[in-house]
């Protein structure tokens, strides 16, 4: 019995040392080690990006070559503009930025449009629009492909551990973003409606319910660019409803619409509420679909249209209604979903209860659906 | 990281010096359990594989599909079918069979149910 234990306990005492040599070599070079290992993680997710941007770009130039049948190949002039960029204007003297913003987004639509006009001369106008929007989703999930190459490479060059660990934490959810964008790229690209567009299709069966009971025809108007409104009356109220031209990809200028609504109301039949609808991001754990009241004007994007109907309706004391459908991103920008768009005939309910509850008949109400209208169309009934 | 290896190493330890006191039958049990953990880890690769290949079946099972909802204006006809390039809500698709009246789509949407049932 005693040799054995006694073989044994050298075994161990070797063993030991060797556990020790490793816990060291461990703590000496445990940072090289997670370097490395954090910078073929990223590697391999920069793989599927590149993969994602590539398939993007492809996509879009097959759909523009489809659609837009130009005489030419357009494939290089895409891939120029996939670089297009647009400078924020200065925010240190913020007096009139909103004019400023206002401008240079308008001035960025037009090159886009114009873009479009020369790659894709024989696409109608929704179909641009479509284009348009597959082009964007094309642009951002190309400008995430260069960002993270950037951070690698940089992190590469400077050897950085904490640049490395940061790029691995922020990973998971570009790579989110990027298959949702991809996700956006196809349902534009295909004219299919997305979660974002739930404000408009609320809008517009609200007009068709009301048409159906025989209360009033439809006609829609385009006021303003890319947005159309039309008006129905609801016991005895005239409510006016704002919503984006369909069913091409067009957000539309709502805020335009209302103050132009308002002004031209003046007087004669004065705007006595506002009520937006939009979907809005949800948080982790609520559930898509759910709606939500509340006040204010309710729109995203990058804040000019929230800023001149807020600025209008304090202007004229009119009271802001906003009733939000909650989604996640990617939700809101891949193709509707069943569960949300079961919310339209609950966020229906509301908008009448708030207009019976606090207005009277005889009164004027804006009924604002906010989002991208892609997919979304309207119709002319026959009765 | 670090904290588990030195409390790894601890454990190795006493477990080492155990094993030093023990009797050769005890010895042979370490062994055995020691063999079945290295069994294992050469398993794992395949067990991974396989739960990898059962989670790909059942995604494939619960593919969405994008619908159509087509509604007659007048009647109470409904058609759901696989929405087409070219759809979208609002869309007037023709005349009822039943009735004559307008046909509409009323709503695509994306469902997540089994394929099969859906439609
Ligand atoms: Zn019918």
């Amino acid at each position: 019995m005693q040799p054995l234990v006694q073989e044994e306990s050298t075994f161990v005492q070797w063993l030991i040392l060797l556990f020790f040599m490793i816990s060291i070599f461990m703590s000496m070079f445990y940072e090289k080690i997670r370097f490395s290992a954090g910078i073929r993680q990223i590697k391999m997710e920069l793989m599927k990006l590149e993969r994602l941007a590539k398939n993007g770009k492809e996509l879009v130039i097959n759909a523009v070559k489809e659609i837009g049948k130009p005489g030419f190949d357009p494939s290089n002039r895409i891939l120029e503009f996939l670089e297009f960029f647009m400078i924020e204007p200065v925010d240190r003297d913020p007096f009139g930025i909103m004019k400023k913003l206002e401008h240079l987004i308008n001035l960025r639509r037009d090159v886009f449009r114009r873009f479009l006009s020369e790659v894709a001369p024989n696409a109608s106008r929704d179909e641009r629009a479509n284009l348009e929007g597959a082009l964007e989703a094309t642009i951002v999930i190309d400008y995430l492909f260069r960002l993270v190459r950037h951070y690698l490479i940089l992190s590469e060059r400077t050897k950085s551990y904490i640049l490395v660990a940061q790029l691995q934490l922020q990973l998971p959810l570009v790579m989110r973003y990027a298959k949702a964008y991809f996700e956006a790229l196809k349902a534009f690209k295909d004219g299919k409606p997305i979660g974002d567009g739930i404000g408009v299709l609320v809008a517009t069966k609200f007009v068709y319910d009301l048409a159906k009971d025989g209360e009033s025809r439809v006609t829609f108007k385009e006021i303003v660019e890319d947005t159309l409104v039309t008006e129905v009356m609801f016991e005895g109220r005239k409510i006016f409803v704002v919503r984006a031209k369909g069913p091409g990809a067009f957000v539309g200028k709502p805020g335009d619409a209302i103050v132009k609504i308002i002004e031209d109301c003046k007087g004669k039949n004065d705007i006595s509420r506002i009520i937006m609808i939009d979907a809005a991001l949800k948080l982790e754990g609520e559930r898509s679909g759910e709606v939500a009241e509340g006040v204010g004007a309710a729109i995203g994007g990058i804040g000019v249209d929230r800023f001149k109907i807020e600025e209008i309706a304090t202007k004229y004391g009119i009271p802001l209604d906003a009733i939000i459908i909650k989604e996640s991103l990617e939700e809101a920008i891949s193709p509707l979903k069943k569960e949300i768009f079961e919310s339209v005939n609950e966020v229906i309910k509301r908008i009448k209860r708030i207009i019976l509850q606090s207005t009277k008949p005889g009164d004027a109400i804006i009924l604002a659906g906010i989002g991208n209208a892609a997919g979304i169309g309207f119709m002319k009934l026959s009765s | 990281m670090l904290l588990m290896l030195v409390v790894f190493s601890v454990i190795i330890y006493l477990l080492l010096n155990f094993v030093a006191t023990m009797q050769e039958s005890s010895i042979s049990l370490f062994m055995m359990i020691f063999t079945i953990l290295i069994i294992y880890l050469i398993l794992l690769p395949v067990i991974s594989q396989f739960a990898r290949m059962y989670r790909v079946a059942k995604m494939r099972q619960i593919m969405p599909s994008l619908l159509s909802v087509i509604k007659c204006q007048d009647c109470n006809y409904v058609l759901v079918r696989e929405f087409l390039t070219g759809d979208y809500v609002f869309k007037n698709v023709g005349k009822c069979y039943k009735c004559g009246g307008n046909l509409y789509i009323d709503a695509i949407y994306l469902t997540s149910e089994k394929k099969g049932k859906g439609a």
